[in-house]
């Protein structure tokens, strides 16, 4: 009887350094995209999301409610979708708050975007962009002068440039602008 | 050797090297924004936005004189932040208009090196810092556009001028540079052959149509004998004969009120006294050119004196005044001289020597000046009689003028002028300013200086002339650049109502606050001229600061929050441009949790 019981102890602590071990050498869960990551994004003008992240963002409606929540505290102003009957690209959008221009070059290739904002003392710090189908580009602007004005030059052949572009010539995308 | 001909590649000096002016694009101006970039990149240039300012009216010089409001510069290089770019781009922009600026892919016949700042109110060019590195910086470049045996200007401003590295001077003038110091953009625009046009005219004319020869800066002789023939000429036919002018006419009228206004001086008849006659053979004017080592550049000392008189760089007096030694004074014949006081100018002309011409305009000075009133607040230096320029060469003992950076207002904190917030000032100043300055005409200015006192213009042409005149006053009299607070009846500086204002803010002013994180507050301060500023510092020191707020009360909460994280028992200590004295109840403590 005695030498039945320690030969189950002995087996059990066998299974379980194996179970433990085992445990040990599985990798790391990955973080999941979470609400850290939605207030470093937001927060921070250089932070840009992943399409991975993206797509995590966008595949989970509770951390799509919190994107919108945290979203609206960092939000200055807001650019619409343009009325339905705009169609094709458009070279200009409007916002409470403000206006958008693009403008070509005489340099081949590139555009000036130009940003007035009707108060320039608190001048918005990056601008969001999504679109339909619900990609979403950040791009962080720089100080806006006096005048409240922004002006970029943005090259087409560029990756980055091209898909700002895109969205914000795009009348059905909507903006977000935030400090 | 000539630079009026030709096309002219401009190079911009900088610590790190030349920066070549690659491409001026004339865009379309619908885009109603000019930008700066890097070599034809999406990369703008830190100038960029100063850019702007520069060309638009109706900060700047550009659009005004060229007739176009939009345009696209391209730099090889980073040009920090500052202003000695200025006079280069302005040269840029008028061998454009001209079809002589030699762009990237063009052949240029020579080089302008250039730097120096551009003051949009009148173009005068002021000095810069560290001359001796950007001409160190760019010797191979120039030597290299020498050796490719094309012409090399040099240009520097006249502050610049004892700057300059002998060595590296001697050696690029041996080569054949040339070099020029001016004082005003139009002389640098003589030696190119172009008069620089005035504002609201399309672009320049050649130099042959030009009405005034030049004034300070002389590339070559013949010029120079060709404009001194003509009283030489006069001088053999006409017996010498004093006249003397009475100016009380309206125009002269309109500058006296304007003065009594400002200064409180009871009105008199006179402002201006002319003598004319004779003129005797005219001096030989002092070229500021170099173009042989054995003729080394000689520095002002003190500042503006032994130059050359341009009459738009003339401190204190109005616009019209500096128009009339434009048009009357300069073409007068010898000999002349020209004494003022603060607020107003007399010359004589015709005297049969230098010496008596100079002591006539004094003593006109003297005899003529109106008084100041025992209320006008004015100061003896304020209407003691200079001897401005003797003939045409500056003369005057007021140098040094102090004067502040442009932009010379905050427009974002622009509210209602009321006597009783004006800050650093007492009861009896206050009540004075609600005497003198709200109750005076526009266009007025306000201006005060590191002590307190205040300077006024009224019934001024401009606001713009309001404010240099009061700034160049009170900046020579103070010895200290001082602060425009209130324009027409606005107060156009962050005047803090929350705390009591104690004096100006200096980067030196937050005691024990270590030196790195005086400099980043300063930094910080500097890099945002709009909207509210404060600074909070806590019990051991810490800067807590908020830039660019919306309100006088945002400023202060944010400071006092950003130094609360790093600091407790924080008290408010700058807010706009001034240090201040918390009051208890005006700047609250955060919470310890926020700490």
């Amino acid at each position: 009887m005695t030498t039945e019981t320690e030969n189950d102890f002995a087996h059990r602590a066998d299974q379980l350094y194996a179970a433990r071990s085992a445990l040990a050498d599985t990798k790391r869960p990955q973080r999941r995209f979470g609400i850290a990551e939605i207030v470093q994004f937001l927060n921070d003008p250089s932070r840009s999301l992943t399409s991975e992240e993206q797509r995590a963002l966008f595949a989970d409606p509770r951390l799509r409610a919190d994107y919108r929540r945290l979203k609206a505290q960092a939000t200055t102003f807001e650019m619409p979708a343009l009325a339905a009957a705009s169609s094709g690209n458009v070279n200009a959008r409007r916002f409470d708050g403000g206006s958008i221009t693009i403008h070509p070059s005489r340099i081949p290739g590139q555009l000036y975007v130009i940003l007035r904002f009707n108060w320039p003392a608190n001048s918005p710090r990056a601008m969001l962009l999504e679109g339909a189908a619900g990609d979403l580009v950040k791009r962080a602007l720089p100080s806006a002068d006096q005048q409240g004005e922004v002006m970029m030059v943005l090259d087409e052949n560029n990756d980055a440039d091209a898909g700002f572009l895109r969205l914000l010539s795009d009348p059905t995308s909507t903006g977000t602008f935030v400090v | 050797m000539s630079f009026t001909a030709g096309k002219l590649r401009v190079l911009i000096a900088t610590t790190n090297g030349p920066v070549e002016i690659q491409l001026l694009t004339e865009e379309d101006p619908v885009i109603g924004r000019c930008v700066a970039c890097i070599g034809g990149t999406t990369e703008t240039a830190d100038i960029a936005a100063a850019y702007h300012a520069f060309v638009v009216r109706p900060t700047g010089v550009i659009e005004g004189r060229f007739g176009h409001a939009c345009y696209r510069l391209d730099v090889s290089g980073r040009i920090d932040a500052g202003s000695s770019w200025q006079l280069g781009v302005l040269a840029a922009h008028a061998l454009l208009a001209a079809g002589r600026l030699a762009q990237e892919n063009d052949v240029a016949d020579g080089i302008l090196w250039v730097t120096g700042s551009v003051r949009p109110v009148d173009l005068t060019v002021g000095g810069v810092s560290h001359v001796p590195e950007k001409l160190e910086s760019s010797l191979d470049r120039l030597k290299q556009e020498i050796k490719a045996r094309r012409k090399v200007l040099l240009a520097v401003p006249v502050d610049n001028a004892a700057d300059v590295s002998p060595s590296a001077t001697k050696e690029l003038l041996a080569l054949g540079a040339e070099l020029i110091t001016v004082s005003h953009a139009q002389p640098l625009f003589y030696v190119l052959g172009m008069k620089l046009p005035e504002a609201a005219s399309k672009g320049p004319v050649p130099v042959s149509s030009a009405v005034s020869p030049p004034q300070e800066a002389v590339s070559a002789a013949p010029p120079q004998e060709a404009v001194s023939a003509k009283p030489r000429q006069e001088a053999a036919s006409t017996k010498p004969q004093r006249r003397v002018y009475a100016w009380a006419a309206a125009a002269a009228l309109v500058g006296i009120v304007g003065a009594g206004a400002v200064t409180g001086i009871p009105q008199t008849g006179l402002s201006l006294l002319q003598a004319g006659g004779t003129a005797p053979p005219s001096g030989p004017a002092m070229a500021t050119t170099a173009s042989q080592p054995s003729q080394p550049i000689q520095p002002s000392q003190p500042r503006h004196v032994g130059v050359q008189l341009v009459p738009e760089t003339i401190p204190f007096i109005k616009a019209i005044d500096r128009q009339r030694v434009r048009d009357e004074y300069l073409p007068a014949p010898n000999y002349k001289a020209l004494a003022m006081t603060m607020f107003e100018i007399y010359f004589v002309s015709g005297l049969p020597s230098q010496e008596a011409a100079d002591k006539a305009a004094m003593e006109a000075c003297e005899n003529l000046k109106r008084r100041p009133s025992a209320d006008s607040g004015l100061s003896e230096i304020e209407y003691r009689c200079d001897l401005f320029a003797s003939g045409t060469t500056v003369v005057t003992q007021r140098t040094g003028i102090a004067m502040p950076p442009l932009p010379w207002v905050n427009v974002s904190v622009q509210r209602p002028f009321v006597s009783a917030e004006l800050p650093m000032t007492s009861q009896e100043g206050k009540d004075a300013a609600e005497r003198r300055y709200r109750r005076a005409s526009r266009s007025k200015a306000l201006v005060i200086g590191p002590g307190g006192r205040f300077y006024l213009s009224s019934a001024e042409s401009s606001p713009e002339e309001a404010m240099r005149r009061s700034l160049e006053r009170c900046g020579y009299v103070s010895k200290s650049t001082c602060l425009v607070v209130a324009v027409d009846d606005s107060y156009v500086a962050a005047v803090p109502t929350l705390a009591k204002v104690v004096g100006f803010y200096r980067q030196d002013a937050l005691f024990g606050v270590q030196t790195e994180e005086r400099a980043e507050v300063a930094r910080r301060l500097a890099a945002s001229n709009e909207g509210w500023h404060a600074v909070a510092l806590g019990a051991t020191r810490r800067a807590g600061t908020k830039v660019g707020a919306i309100s006088e009360r945002s400023a202060v909460d944010g400071a006092m929050e950003n130094c609360a994280m790093y600091d407790r028992d924080c008290r408010i200590a700058v807010i706009g441009p001034f240090l201040v004295e918390a009051q208890s109840a005006a700047a609250p403590q955060p919470t310890p949790g926020r700490q």
